[in-house]
């Protein structure tokens, strides 16, 4: 073992200097990323960045994959079986030749119908409702004009009440309970609604919310509190290093997103990616305060930030009034329907950007100095923390 | 002299619980000894002295300066808590470079001094690539000690940083410790290892119940308490006849007897009186006395008495 030093040459030059801010900044730094970066959790953090844009390649189509596409029908056999059975109750015969030819007339009118339609990948949701609802109406008039001609007046009177029946039943099927989503629509769905609505606040209140409750659970505070930082400095400086962690986690977590949504072809992510990332750049400071803020009062941060969401979010923020200027969500949303295809899928009331940037920039202000100014007069001690 | 640390009608409640009891003290520079039992007020004491909490009454100064959220006050003043507590995924020198910097160290010696810590306290190198949580105790105990180290403190405070450490861990750490203090740094130490203490240690402070019993050096504990009955260990051959013999010349305050191990221990209740005429006492009883110790020399005695 190596001779230890001396206590004379033992002595730090100039430690008696308070720390600057960069320089506890830096600390603090140092420890945050050393303790979130481990080859340990790795594969567990890699793992779960993979899982968005995983969900976003398999559920967006390919481009060769939605020209094949087909709209579905229905099947011909059932609708004669119908046609038959009404036929039966009307007390109306029917004749074998007759059955057959009408019998090929749906089959070949349905599968001529299913074949030549077409995707169009560039096409608005909007636009493809209409042209298919111009399909299926095309696809209903040539078997009534087909079968007119083959059922006596009887006959077609009822055929007509099974097609109407038939069609409106198709057509239900493909504008409602199939919803009419474009190809590219589950890509905004997972980054928008999914990603930025809802894993985002959740990561960063969960990231920031046991900031000091963890140090307290792991009895660790007191490595921290009794550095000759102040503890107003102390929590700010662990909120900015959490952020600065949470930040880079997230960009990546996009950056895949936009990866996968490139790979399947996604149009126009050059303009959406920057706009995007400008907004989380904003978003990830205000969750983060926000969930700092509920750790500092209650254990039950998750919980509370749920509560919160749905008074403030879905409640407050969507009130048509002044008052849903509280609303975080409603800010991030002004600032990405400046974004046109964002904008045209979601049509999200129209807001200010520059208030929407100075609310995003208030809000952390706001949380963080109260829960700095909680940190700066309650104790945390381990002991009281445990009994909770 | 200088006085170190300053406490006045100090208390402190956690709720309905009693921390510490209208406890007025001063600590002088040099080794301090905190003794006292789970419970006693240690922990809370140092809390209070390392600006952790604040005084629910009275007052408590370092310095001269109350710590609660002190900066100045804190850079002065070096801390090792009590626990196995550590960042378990952090290496040792990650820990102590992180927190060095966050105590005012530059980034270009903050490596440097935490190699010079690390060896400072004796933790062997081919550990320090490990994890903290891949640490035993004793080794954890060796880091902890390092990071309250790192700023070069006036004050180190330290509590129950022998636990976990083998005999010669404990050695090693008295050793630093003592030229720690020959280097002009303070200490205040608190331990259940009353031995170590009673060698290290010039003051001490006898803690219970959140009450401060004795406190000064071991002399004055100990003059303090020279009317407290004398103890003695007795190995014999008859220890019932001998406690029969004594207990009927009327000297004993009380005795126990363990006629296994052939020993008497018996508390008198007048030392100067029965050392006059103890001799003739032993003779008279007819046992064959093979030792004498007395117990009540030791601050480990003095500590049994205090806080049973």
């Amino acid at each position: 073992m190596n001779e230890s030093p001396p206590i004379s040459s033992f002595r730090a030059t100039g430690t008696h200097a308070r720390p600057g801010l960069a320089g506890a900044f830096r600390g603090l730094w140092l420890l945050t990323w050393r303790s979130q970066l481990t080859l340990r959790q790795l594969p567990v953090r890699l793992a779960t960045l993979l899982v968005l844009p995983l969900l976003v390649y398999m559920t967006v189509r390919s481009t060769d994959k939605w020209a094949l596409r087909r709209v579905d029908l229905g099947k011909s056999s059932e609708e004669l079986i119908n046609f038959l059975q009404r036929l039966k109750r009307e007390r109306i015969p029917a004749t074998v030749q007759t059955s057959k030819a009408l019998g090929d007339i749906l089959d070949h009118e349905t599968q001529q119908s299913e074949l030549t339609w077409q995707e169009w990948t560039s096409e608005s949701p909007e636009a493809r409702l209409q042209r298919l609802k111009d399909h299926v109406a095309n696809w209903d008039s040539r078997i009534l004009s087909r079968a007119k001609a083959v059922l006596d007046d009887r006959e077609f009177a009822e055929f007509q009440v099974v097609q109407q029946r038939h069609r409106d039943h198709v057509l239900l099927k493909l504008t409602e309970v199939s919803v009419p989503w474009s190809r590219t629509e589950p890509f905004y769905h997972w980054l928008i609604n999914f990603y930025f609505f809802l894993i985002l606040p959740l990561t960063c209140v969960r990231g920031c919310g046991p900031l000091i409750r963890d140090e307290l659970q792991a009895d660790t505070l007191g490595f921290l509190i009794t550095r000759p930082v102040s503890r107003a400095r102390l929590l700010m400086l662990k909120y900015a290093s959490q952020v600065a962690w949470l930040e880079i986690l997230l960009l990546l977590e996009t950056l895949l997103l936009f990866a996968a949504g490139a790979a399947r072809e996604v149009p126009a992510l050059g303009t959406l990616l920057p706009l995007v990332l400008g907004v989380q750049m904003l978003a990830v400071p205000a969750w983060s305060a926000l969930g700092l803020f509920l750790g500092q009062v209650t254990t039950r941060y998750m919980a509370a930030a749920l509560l919160y969401g749905a008074i403030v979010e879905m409640g407050i923020g969507r009130i048509p009034t002044n008052i849903n200027i509280l609303s975080i969500v409603r800010h991030l949303q002004t600032l990405l329907s400046q974004n046109a295809a964002v904008y045209a899928l979601y049509a999200w009331p129209s807001g200010k950007v520059a208030t929407a940037v100075g609310a995003l920039l208030v809000a952390p202000v706001i949380f963080l100095g109260i829960a700095t100014l909680l940190f700066s007069v309650i104790e945390y001690h381990h002991a009281a923390e445990m009994q909770k | 002299m200088t006085v170190l640390i300053r406490a006045q009608e100090l208390s402190r409640w956690y709720g309905i619980v009693m921390g510490l009891n209208n406890v007025t003290f001063q600590i002088e520079p040099g080794l301090t000894g905190l003794v006292g039992p789970n419970g006693a007020g240690k922990s809370t004491l140092i809390q209070i002295i390392t600006g952790q909490l604040k005084p629910s009454s009275g007052q408590l100064t370092v310095f001269g300066l109350a710590p609660w959220n002190n900066p100045p006050l804190l850079r002065r003043i070096g801390y090792c808590p009590e626990g196995e507590a550590v960042p378990k995924e952090l290496r040792p020198l990650e820990w102590l470079e992180g927190l060095g910097l966050m105590s005012g160290l530059r980034a270009d010696e903050v490596k440097g001094r935490a190699e010079a810590i690390l060896d400072k306290v004796k933790l062997p190198r081919e550990h320090w690539g490990k994890r903290l949580g891949q640490y035993s105790k004793g080794m954890k105990q060796r880091v902890k000690l390092g990071q309250g180290l790192l700023h070069d403190p006036e004050l180190l405070v330290l509590d129950e940083p022998m636990n976990g450490l083998d005999p010669m861990g404990r050695q090693e750490v008295a050793q630093t410790l003592k030229e720690l203090s020959a280097g002009g740094v303070s200490i205040l130490i608190s331990s259940h290892i009353l031995a170590e203490l009673e060698a290290l240690c010039n003051n001490i402070l006898l803690l219970n119940w959140g009450r401060i019993l004795a406190s000064g050096s071991q002399k004055e504990i100990r003059s303090d308490i020279k009317n407290w009955p004398e103890e003695l260990e007795i190995e014999c051959d008859a220890p019932e006849k001998l406690a029969r013999h004594l207990f009927a010349a009327g000297v004993l305050a009380g005795f126990d007897l363990s006629p296994e191990e052939g020993l008497l221990r018996i508390r008198v209740k007048d030392a100067a009186s029965f050392y006059e005429q103890w001799t003739a006492l032993l003779l008279e009883s007819g046992a064959m006395v093979h030792a004498i110790r007395s117990r009540s020399r030791s601050l480990q005695n003095i500590y049994d008495k205090v806080t049973t």
